[in-house]
């Protein structure tokens, strides 16, 4: 029997077909998804509920944007484990968000191999 | 674990909530462009939430095989940038680029490479003239971080009458450019990856995008590199950017 612990993750988006998406990303990597929310304000609440090893933070979202759900988290957690999803006409957010401590991004409009490969890696560097 | 075939299986059998959570989202932004048409609250809220349900659409539409919504989903977003005035908007313009995205989630079809092409080229781009109707002399792609300057040339190109198109990673650029295919290409010499000559050789190394006007934004004299094409025009920073600006797009309305 498998017996290796798998880090567990929640994902924070407003889309529920890019949360599913997510999901499916997510479990191939080897991650246990154990929660979601479809905006930062239920995030926050939810990373303090379930205290994931790893979030999956979209950047635009309604009532509680990316950002300061990212800085919320960080004042809450400042070890937390959070990694941005972005489109890539939004460099510029993203590289404010890497200062303001997240741990990585990845790009969400490519292909579903594409976002698999890169989120492996992602996922690799924060676990290795 | 899944290979990658069964990705593109489970992602295939995923796509048809994202068209209905897309349809859904689509709903929200009519009755903002209700809003707008009708004067209903402030112009600038029904725009942001456009602009916020769109986003959202543009994100899900290339990994779920239908990347002409995250194109068109950018042609609005651009459009609104593009826009002096983003309070004042033209609400049949908008209404255009969602009828393009609501068809294409209607017909749960990606469109054909023609049809691609046919319709980000019909688009409006962000110019009024004075009777309110938009024209469209040529289409520019612009590869410029986001920044200012960005922001004052796409303003100064839609005033023109030009539609503009902003991407600022090159391989994203290519692949609009493939579909684009436009007019003319500005490209800043400064970016992320790559140097603006750097990407026009990408660029021209494309069969069908050899033929299209080039020029480099640069705050140096650029024409100087032994690497730059010598058909490549140079937009300099500074005194002369107005002028050098004008003639590089008159020369490719010329032709």
């Amino acid at each position: 029997m498998n017996t290796e612990i798998k880090p567990t993750a929640i994902i924070i988006d407003d889309m529920e077909s890019m949360r599913k998406m997510a999901k499916v990303m997510l479990g191939a990597v080897g991650c246990e998804i154990i929660g979601e929310a479809e905006n930062g304000q239920i995030g926050v609440k939810l990373y303090q509920e379930k205290k994931p090893d790893l979030v999956l933070l979209d950047i635009e979202m309604p009532v509680k944007d990316g950002i300061s759900t990212l800085k919320s988290l960080l004042i809450k957690d400042p070890a937390a484990n959070v990694v941005m999803m972005t489109t890539v006409s939004n460099m510029a957010v993203v590289e404010s968000c890497i200062y303001a401590g997240a741990k990585d991004y990845i790009h969400k409009d490519k292909d579903p191999a594409t976002i698999k490969a890169r989120l492996e890696e992602v996922v690799g560097d924060i676990f290795k | 674990m899944p290979d990658d075939a069964d990705f593109e299986m489970m992602m295939q059998a995923l796509a048809g909530d994202f068209l209905d959570e897309c349809a859904d989202k689509l709903m929200q932004v009519e009755e903002n462009l209700d809003n707008l048409r009708n004067e209903a609250g402030r112009p600038g809220d029904s725009i942001l939430r456009i602009k916020r349900d769109v986003h959202s659409i543009k994100g899900g539409g290339t990994p779920y095989g239908f990347p002409t919504i995250s194109k068109l989903c950018h042609g609005l977003e651009d459009y609104i940038e593009t826009t002096s005035d983003p309070n004042n908007v033209d609400v049949t313009d908008l209404q255009i680029f969602i009828d393009g995205i609501s068809s294409i989630i209607h017909e749960r079809k990606e469109p054909s490479e023609d049809e691609q092409e046919m319709l980000l080229k019909s688009l409006p781009s962000g110019r009024k003239q004075s009777g309110g109707t938009s024209i469209a002399k040529a289409v520019g792609l612009l590869i410029i971080p986001k920044n200012l300057q960005r922001k004052v040339i796409s303003q100064e190109l839609a005033q023109l009458g030009f539609k503009v198109t902003l991407e600022s990673e090159p391989v994203a650029a290519i692949d609009t450019a493939l579909v684009l295919k436009p007019d003319f290409v500005i490209v800043s010499m400064i970016n992320e990856r790559l140097t603006g000559i750097e990407i026009v050789n990408m660029f021209m190394a494309a069969k069908v995008l050899s033929s299209k006007f080039y020029a480099i934004l640069s705050a140096d004299d650029v024409k100087q590199s032994p690497e730059l094409p010598n058909n490549v025009s140079l937009i300099k920073k500074g005194r002369d950017f107005s002028r050098d600006l004008l003639t590089f797009v008159h020369q490719t309305c010329e032709t």
